[in-house]
């Protein structure tokens, strides 16, 4: 299976800070990666240099064996930051994202996805009038427009209810299923054994786990991630 | 993608109310303030003499200068001996006395009792009207025409290839394009910074920056603010040509409008370099606008930015008076060579015919060459400070941030 993403001894520093330390792994096409950790772990950064929004200070990330290119490199990415115009419409704000990802028909890909997460009435209402899980839906199928060969979703699920939890993870797993490479940032341990093949614990800009979901449970004794999490994290702080 | 970014960005301004109300209300404004000062202007002179005429006044004088003629003295009521004049005003048997002096480096006293006239009433100027026409009364009509300056002067000037040269036709282009950067600059000022901070306000940037480059994204804020600022210059011109147009072959209560329009033919060379003036004056404006939008992370904090972007364009309105001299000076020429100042002292100077070609060349390429810089530099500024969403980038960072 051949990898998608690459980070080979990526290191990022702020100033005098190291944020992330030697930090090596792949993402192999197709799979659903999870990429784990607490706040302030150093994901999101890693996420951020791999789109090139942060320069790596030393080591490389690359997407297929190039540095990320808006445009280039067909990705959806859903950030931890959750944010749409606010003042424009639900449609206007999907058909032009659509038409930014190169879509031949965003306006009827755009009402059929409302319609599937059930905001079918809500194409001319007003961002700012909609709530904030209304909000995140639109910001998902913004995501997962135009079918992108990865999609990174920085916590995808977090505010929902057990209902649209579901709805979303099914959209998730279409998209898996249709080929995409998925990875999944959540601190849902039960979403990463149910959905990813394989897992990246980072603490500190470092990786403490890596590997697949049934070898890192085996190394733990056949504990549970969210046992494996607090081991980690409480093991260390304490 | 720059397509959709400009064709984005265009239509949800044309949408906004806010975006006619600025286009349509200032050039209305100016309109009306134009109307209103020449409506003040011509009543102001109506006013002063109002404020001066004494017929309704009772009114006495004593002339020890001997200098107001018999034909003055007529009309007025003539007192020999001050003291009395003074007591008659105190009494209320007078409104007003003037006591001219034999030596005029002595002041002239005038004696007013209050509620004689309003407080704008202008006693002092009747005295100095009956000096005057006293005065020039003693002249011929050809010296009294030159004391008070009612002669005619034909003003010719050739140009350098011996031609006959018009300079109001020479003023107007430049005149017409500082006025339209004007407006320019007083409606997108804050609309520039507003437009480049808003991804970063409503956390949108790190969606916008997996699909397109930051470079599309700014290049497609910048041309559609160009193509609206078009559209502004349009609500203001279209209508003045309508206006001109209309003039030619109608007339209003008798009056021929066309007559009204003074007749100038414009150089087209001089249309030409002041048409490219505001377009490279308006894109370094621009560009300064969208450079200041990326460092800051709402448009609240940008205000402050704005303010001294503005004060740095049009810092030679400040110093008007040195650009109405034919001789430049030093602060006209650091005023033209200065990136942020050079659009509006480049279309001063080219108006009031103080710039050489080569410093309109120099001037336009500094122009140019500034633009280009500011915008690249606030590409890179917008890529590298995408994610901060909470913190001003600091100028340090901005220019030498590797």
């Amino acid at each position: 299976m051949k990898n998608i993403i690459e980070a080979k001894h990526l290191g990022i520093s702020f100033g005098d800070k190291n944020v992330i330390e030697d930090l090596s792994f792949e993402v192999r096409k197709g799979e659903i990666f999870g990429f784990l950790g607490s706040n302030g772990s150093g994901k999101t950064t890693t996420i951020r240099a791999l789109l090139g929004l942060y320069q790596p200070s030393r080591g490389s990330i690359l997407i297929n064996g190039k540095i990320f290119a808006a445009g280039a490199e067909p990705v959806g990415y859903l950030p931890e930051e959750r944010g749409l115009y606010k003042k424009e419409t639900v449609l206007d704000v999907m058909v032009y994202f659509g038409r930014l990802k190169g879509m031949d028909n965003p306006l009827k890909w755009s009402l059929d996805y409302l319609n599937r997460v059930g905001l079918s009435d809500k194409p001319k209402e007003r961002i700012d009038h909609l709530s904030s899980g209304q909000q995140q839906k639109v910001q998902l199928g913004i995501t997962i427009m135009n079918n992108p060969e990865l999609l990174i979703l920085d916590e995808p699920t977090k505010g929902f209810d057990p209902v649209n939890r579901k709805l979303l993870m099914d959209i998730i797993d279409e998209r898996h299923r249709a080929g995409a490479t998925i990875i999944l940032i959540t601190h849902y341990m039960d979403e990463v054994e149910r959905l990813c093949d394989r897992a990246l614990l980072l603490k500190d800009g470092v990786a403490k786990v890596y590997g697949t979901i049934a070898a890192i449970k085996k190394q733990f004794g056949g504990q549970s991630l969210d046992e494996i999490f607090v081991k980690i994290y409480g093991s260390e702080d304490a | 993608m720059l397509k959709e970014v400009i064709r984005f960005e265009v239509v949800r301004s044309l949408k906004k109310p806010s975006f006619w109300v600025a286009a349509i209300l200032l050039p209305v404004l100016l309109i009306g303030y134009i109307l209103f000062a020449g409506f003040s202007g011509m009543n102001a002179e109506e006013m002063l003499s109002q404020n001066s005429n004494l017929d309704d006044k009772q009114v006495s004088l004593m002339d020890e200068s001997k200098l107001i003629s018999a034909s003055v003295l007529e009309n007025v009521a003539t007192i020999e001996d001050k003291a009395q004049g003074v007591e008659n005003v105190k009494t209320g048997t007078m409104d007003v006395f003037y006591f001219v002096p034999s030596d005029l480096k002595q002041p002239i006293e005038v004696y007013s009792r209050d509620g004689a006239g309003s407080i704008l009433t202008d006693y002092k100027s009747k005295v100095d009207e009956w000096l005057k026409v006293s005065v020039l009364g003693e002249l011929t009509e050809e010296q009294a025409a030159v004391m008070v300056g009612s002669y005619q002067v034909n003003d010719i000037k050739f140009n350098d290839s011996g031609a006959e040269s018009d300079e109001l036709s020479q003023m107007i282009a430049p005149l017409v394009g500082l006025v339209v950067f004007y407006v320019l600059i007083c409606i997108f000022g804050n609309r520039l910074t507003t437009s480049t901070v808003e991804e970063k306000e409503n956390r949108i940037t790190e969606m916008l920056l997996t699909s397109i480059s930051a470079k599309t994204l700014i290049i497609g804020k910048i041309v559609s603010l160009i193509l609206l600022g078009f559209l502004q210059v349009m609500i203001l011109v279209v209508p003045i040509l309508l206006i001109f147009l209309f003039a030619r072959g109608h007339s209003i209560a008798g009056i021929d409008l066309s007559t009204l329009i003074p007749n100038v033919e414009l150089n087209p060379l001089v249309v030409i370099v002041s048409i490219l003036l505001l377009l490279l004056s308006y894109l370094l404006f621009v560009g300064l606008g969208v450079f200041v939008g990326t460092l800051v992370p709402t448009a609240k904090e940008a205000s402050s930015y704005v303010s001294v972007m503005m004060i740095l364009v049009i810092m030679p309105m400040f110093f008007i008076s040195s650009f109405l001299s034919t001789t430049p000076t030093t602060v006209t020429y650091v005023l033209t060579f200065f990136p942020t100042s050079a659009p509006i002292s480049l279309f001063l100077r080219f108006a009031f015919g103080t710039l050489q070609w080569w410093e309109m060349a120099l001037g336009l390429l500094i122009v140019a060459v500034f633009a280009a810089l500011i915008i690249r530099q606030a590409i890179r500024v917008f890529q590298f400070g995408a994610v901060e969403l909470t913190s001003k980038i600091n100028l340090k960072d901005a220019f030498f941030r590797k």
